[in-house]
């Protein structure tokens, strides 16, 4: 048994993950992302997979782990354009957010109107119809052979682990995931299954993070500052997930201070975000599923929106605003005002792509930005990096591997250097074989077939094997009734001298009232010659030959 | 393979329950409560001068089955509940409570929490009688219970209370505290649909939609000899379940047949006869046809209640509504809040139950649970169930109960009031129906399978109108066979009161299927259908076999050592350290080949001694070794054995046994 993982995004980098692996003579594409640094290649180079193009034959299903875009991206693209019409299978509320990511993510390029858009908002719809949804832990037979399983992730809300297996080869694929509960999400939670390969991201593959309460304390006291001080805090975030999450932390704060300062969310997406999010409480935490017959977490009470006339009112306030890492959009319009003002905040809530704003305002004290030839951005206010992230970190993967304990580990989403140095710790400190195959390479892997545990009952049959029918193993007593067959018996006759000689004497010289023979006592009878001479030779010949003598009859 | 039907339950509310032992595991399949039975006790409410006397006035008991396994010892035996509806898990506590109670109980999810939700609404109206009555004293038996009392009361009364000869008597239980709920949530697994459990390493258990309500499943229960299909009522087409997922059973070794609602439906006779001519609407379900005789007349009885409650609240009535179905509820307050907007009405729909709030809030966030229909709603971002508006609008109102201080001090009338308990005997129901009992433009809507004359005894003279509605709630009779022939299960256990059901529809349509048939309290020994167990081999062993092919040329053998463990339900064997000390037992069978054998033992130098031929005949050879000391001897053949006569030493015999190893099959 072998398994192939051809990576076509997120080797050795951040951004466009899929993969295709191939198990037991079945192929399966994990994620279907996009590179948002990148316009002019954001996509994965689907060409390796089929030169022709027909998708449809060479892979199984499609999987997609969660609504990001660097996960679910290309997916209209590959469906509509490339003309993939196969099954493709995501949770729930992956099916529900991702359509909005996708729009989000349009509108984005439609902006900037240079043509990069490669599907319509027509084919985000169509897509999406085609998506089969899947429930945590549902198994779903994908065919007679390929059964899926989805695991909770955390990361974000419907962030799932996959699981897949073929006859006896297994193997997960993580996507992105959190191995620490936050405000809104569960930690990632899997069953101790049997596995070949694991592919796990590795985004923190080296940070080892702080306890989240100081770091979100640390968070919340940046922002008070700010808007005491009467700063603008702007926070760049997608509509999903982050957004959520800090604005349940800003809200309970701001009630337990008792502040006045405005919160607000950009236009009506985020708004909408959260009807999505008040139909998927069974997928958020455990504490927000209990508190929720009370008052719903996600109408927060101090939380308005925002109205485009307010950029330039003065006052502290609040600012959530579309899209995340400034690449574009309504979040780098307000950057490029409110950037100047020594007293404002921009709030990096999350990992940034190389190549956007946020990527280089995360590098250190950049002054200036130059947008492109003719706009150059001054950047005079405060950065800060919330460094509490929904990725695990190093110290949650290497758990995971050994709760696992794969027989092989595939390394993805993450740099390449700190990808390096966490190979070699978990080949070190785990003993277990790693890889981290870059974009466009492929990994062949060995499997052994199944491990047991060594507590089984050792036991020993026959083996009968018939042609066109399942093999059968027997006990030896059985086998001949399987066949349906007679024993041929082989027996040896053999003729040879055995010494009486004493027995005579040894008879005479008995005591009077017992005979005792060979540790066998027998009471006196009165006809002692007529009755033991028999059964005395019987004794004496068991003890010559080592076959059991039946001595019956005699009297 | 056993399996004991404890009982046919009754309906909806009351689920059949067996058990069902398999590889030594005892399985109890639901723990229902027969509800309706508490009618014998009188409503609360001393306002009830000219009530109806007849029924018991105490704190109520309530029945279980009839032979429940109540006691301490019976229910210690049990390794598993399996539980398929809220109703299948109400007498859960009472099997929680006794001493050495430790099976794993499984239920989805949603059945789960909606049991519990159920049992604790029934805990809390029952207080309503405890307030009354005040409490029990422990460890004795009630006045009623006494036999003079017992005597006193009525045939119908007496029927329901002892049963038939009395054996009902024992299964009556004093409910459970809310701490025995909590306690017995404790043994709860709960999983999600086609989400795979397995109990102690064997058993796989595995709920799938059954389509009934929302949360509620069939199961597949995977033993180690094969697979039982745990049927239950199930519905074909669902107004809110997600629908019956029969796809996943099919190929399941045997099906425990326990859909009894064409019993209690009464359609038992009437539909035979009119099977052909009964207005049928083939779905067409890619290759399977069922009939969807039903959804019709489902739609037509939905807008015929509709009708009914506008004309009330138009003459001014108040409607009310304590239906116990979750999923016909909410279809009756989409439905009418619907029809009241289209009539341009302005009536308030109130909601009473301590767990109001709760349900529903909770079924808008189970969109995973829902049908198509409403999962789309998901997708095209809008609220699951409209009542999120209503509630928004201030059209539909929620409160604990009807003492809760946020309850207005005079209800604005009409209006249309959603309550429990469908018994009739406890919760916000009995208020209004003394309200609103002598009002004839009042209107009470009842579920089928409940019998309105005790149950409505306590409350007359009635002038309110009393609607009483059947809906579908099992596998209607023509698509059994369909169904079981799509699944194709080797063995069907079938309720002997259906029999008639299945030998009718079996001359139609000739099932590949063999039938067996049980009855109430009756173990019925199924046969095993696999007479093998499954087995996986790894690599390393299978590469160490070293086979030997037989005369017959597609047969091979190999004697092996193995490891043999239970992982998750599957066997597994593996290489053991020391393959190589293996029995050195030979065994032969079928006949010599004797041209072959003599040309193996010339090989070895022994030939057929022609000096003293004579003595050579057909099955005899004289026999000496060209080269050795040893022999002459004599090969005796016979069709079962071949014997060595004569001077054989250790080494001519283990060359002897060598030829006689090429010339016949052996190992
Ligand atoms: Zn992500
Ligand atoms: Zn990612």
């Amino acid at each position: 048994m072998a398994i192939e993982c051809l990576v076509l995004g997120a080797g050795q980098e951040v951004g466009k993950s899929c993969v295709v692996v191939t198990i037991g003579g079945k192929k399966i594409m994990f994620d279907c992302g996009m590179h948002m640094g990148r316009v002019d290649n954001p996509y994965p180079d689907f060409s390796r997979l089929s030169p022709t193009g027909d998708f449809d034959n060479v892979l199984s299903c499609v999987i997609i782990t969660h609504c990001h875009l660097d996960h679910v991206g290309a997916l209209p693209f590959f469906t509509q354009v490339c003309g993939y019409r196969g099954p493709i299978y995501m949770t729930y509320p992956t099916k529900a957010l991702s359509p909005i990511m996708l729009e989000d993510y349009h509108k984005i390029l439609t902006e900037k109107s240079n043509g990069g858009e490669k599907f319509t908002l027509n084919d985000v719809k169509e897509c999406m119809k085609k998506v089969i949804p899947v429930n945590i832990k549902e198994s779903v037979q994908v065919d007679k052979d390929l059964q899926i399983r989805a695991y909770y992730a955390g990361h974000v809300l419907g962030a799932a682990m996959f699981y897949a297996k073929v006859g006896e080869s297994t193997l997960v694929y993580t996507g992105d995931y959190s191995m620490t509960p936050d405000r809104h999400l569960g930690a990632a939670e899997i069953d101790r299954i049997q596995l070949d390969l694991l592919i796990t991201e590795s985004t923190y593959a080296t940070t080892t993070r702080d306890s989240r309460f100081a770091l979100e304390r640390e968070f919340l006291n940046v922002v008070h500052k700010c808007v005491s001080d009467g700063g603008k805090v702007l926070m760049p975030t997608f509509s999903m997930g982050r957004t959520q999450e800090l604005a349940i932390m800003l809200n309970d704060y701001w009630e337990r201070m008792n502040l006045k300062v405005p919160i607000y969310f950009s236009a009506g997406l985020t708004l909408q975000a959260n009807v999505y999010y008040k139909m998927l409480i069974g997928w958020t935490s455990q504490r927000i599923k209990q508190s929720y017959v009370k008052c719903n977490p996600f109408d927060f009470k101090h939380v308005l929106p925002f109205n485009r006339s307010y950029i330039d009112s003065p006052g502290p306030c609040v600012l959530f605003a579309t899209p995340g890492m400034l690449t574009g959009g309504f979040s780098l319009e307000v950057f490029m005002k409110w950037a100047p003002s020594k007293e404002n905040l921009v709030i990096l809530p999350g990992y940034c792509l190389a190549g956007t704003v946020g990527h280089q305002l995360m590098s250190g004290k950049v002054k200036t930005i130059n947008l492109d030839k003719n706009t150059q951005i001054d950047v005079q206010c405060q950065i800060h990096q919330i460094s509490f992230s929904p990725h695990t970190d190093s110290k949650g993967i290497m758990d995971l591997i050994q709760f696992l304990s794969p027989y092989h580990v595939m390394l993805m989403h993450g740099e390449k250097l700190n990808m390096e140095k966490l190979k070699g710790k978990i080949q070190s400190e785990l003993g277990t074989p790693c890889y981290n195959p870059a974009n466009n390479e492929t990994q062949d892997l060995k499997t052994s077939h199944f491990h047991v545990s060594r507590n089984g009952n050792v036991g020993e049959g026959i083996l009968i094997m018939e042609k066109e029918k399942r093999a059968k193993f027997v006990h030896e007593d059985e086998l001949l009734q399987t066949l349906n067959t007679e024993e041929h018996k082989v027996k040896i006759a053999g003729c040879f001298p055995v010494d009486i000689g004493k027995l005579q004497s040894s008879v005479s010289s008995l005591q009077p009232n017992l005979i005792e023979y060979g540790g066998h006592k027998f009471s006196e009878n009165a006809n002692l010659g007529k009755f033991n001479i028999l059964q005395l030779l019987q004794i004496k010949l068991n003890e010559l030959i080592n076959i059991e003598i039946v001595c019956q009859g005699f009297r | 393979m056993k399996l004991r039907c404890l009982g046919k339950g009754g309906g909806f509310h009351f689920p059949a329950c067996h058990i069902l032992e398999i590889d030594g595991f005892r399985i109890l399949l639901e723990c229902p409560i027969d509800l309706s039975a508490i009618a014998v006790f009188s409503p609360i409410s001393a306002v009830f001068d000219d009530a109806n006397t007849e029924l018991i006035n105490a704190v109520p008991w309530y029945k279980t089955v009839t032979n429940f396994p109540i006691s301490d010892l019976e229910a210690s035996l049990i390794d598993v509940v399996v539980v398929s509806t809220p109703s299948g898990m109400l007498g859960l506590p009472f099997l929680a409570r006794t001493k050495n109670f430790s099976a794993k109980v499984y239920a989805t999810e949603v059945t789960a929490r909606l049991g519990k939700m159920a049992m604790e609404e029934l805990v809390e109206m029952h207080g309503e009688f405890v307030k009354v009555y005040g409490l029990e004293e422990d460890g004795c038996l009630p006045k009623w219970m006494d036999m003079v009392e017992l005597r006193k009361l009525s045939l119908a009364l007496k029927e329901i209370v002892m049963g038939e000869n009395g054996e009902d008597l024992a299964s009556w239980v004093p409910l459970y505290s809310t701490e025995d709920i909590n306690e017995s949530m404790k043994k709860f697994c709960v999983l999600k649909y086609a989400e795979e459990s397995c109990y102690n390493g064997a058993l796989i258990l595995t709920p799938y939609a059954s389509g009934l309500e929302i949360g509620a499943s069939n199961w597949k229960i995977s033993g180690l000899r094969g697979s039982v299909t745990y049927l239950t009522n199930s519905l074909f087409r669902s107004s809110h379940a997600a629908k019956f997922d029969f796809r996943s059973l099919q190929g399941n070794d045997v099906i425990l047949f326990s859909d009894f609602s064409p019993l209690h439906e009464n359609q038992l006779f009437q539909d035979n006869e009119n099977l052909s001519s009964m207005p049928s609407r083939r779905i067409s379900d890619d290759s399977i046809d069922f009939l969807e005789s039903s959804d019709v007349d489902e739609d037509e009885k939905m807008s015929f209640l509709c009708s009914c409650v506008i004309d009330s609240v138009k003459r001014r009535g108040s409607v009310l509504i304590p239906i116990g179905q979750l999923g016909i509820m909410l279809l009756l307050l989409e439905e009418i809040s619907k029809s009241l907007k289209s009539s341009n009405l302005q009536v308030p729909m109130f909601m009473f139950s301590p767990v109001a709030e709760e349900k529903m809030g909770y079924v808008n966030f189970i969109p995973e649970w829902l049908s198509e229909s409403h999962r789309q709603k998901l997708f095209s971002g809008k609220p699951l169930f409209s009542h999120a508006d209503l509630f928004e609008e201030k059209r539909l109102q929620l409160f604990p109960d009807i003492n809760s201080s946020d309850v207005p001090m005079e209800l604005r009338e009409p209006c249309i009031v959603f309550c429990p308990h469908w018994s009739l005997r406890s919760g916000p129901v009995v208020h209004f129906l003394h309200l609103w009992r002598a009002n004839k433009d009042c209107l009470l809507i009842l579920e089928k399978g409940i019998d309105a004359d005790l149950t409505l005894s306590p409350f007359t003279p009635l002038a309110l109108k009393v609607l009483q509605c059947s809906f579908v709630c099992g596998i209607t009779i023509p698509n059994i066979s369909l169904l079981l022939n799509f699944l194709h299960p080797k063995l069907v256990a079938f309720p002997e009161d259906l029999k008639k059901v299945i030998l009718l529809s079996k001359e139609t349509t000739p099932s590949p299927s063999s039938f067996l048939f049980y009855t109430d309290n009756m173990t019925l020994h199924v046969p095993k259908v696999n007479d093998n167990f499954e087995a996986y081999m790894s690599m390393k062993l299978a590469s160490q076999l070293q086979p030997r092919k037989l005369q017959q040329q597609n047969i091979a053998i190999a004697r092996s050592g193995a490891q043999l463990s239970l992982q998750r339900g599957k066997f597994f064997l593996d290489s053991i350290p020391t393959p190589d000390k293996l029995s050195s037992r030979k065994i032969h069978w079928g006949s010599v080949d004797r041209k072959q054998l003599l040309t193996a033992l010339e090989e070895k130098g022994i030939v057929v001694d022609h000096d003293t031929s004579s003595l050579t005949r057909d099955n005899c050879y004289n026999l000496k070794n060209v080269n050795g000391s040893s022999g002459p001897f004599q090969l005796h053949f016979s069709a079962s054995e071949t014997i060595i006569t004569g001077h054989a030493d250790e080494t001519l015999v283990s060359i002897i046994c060598e030829a006689i190893d090429s010339a016949a099959d052996g190992i």
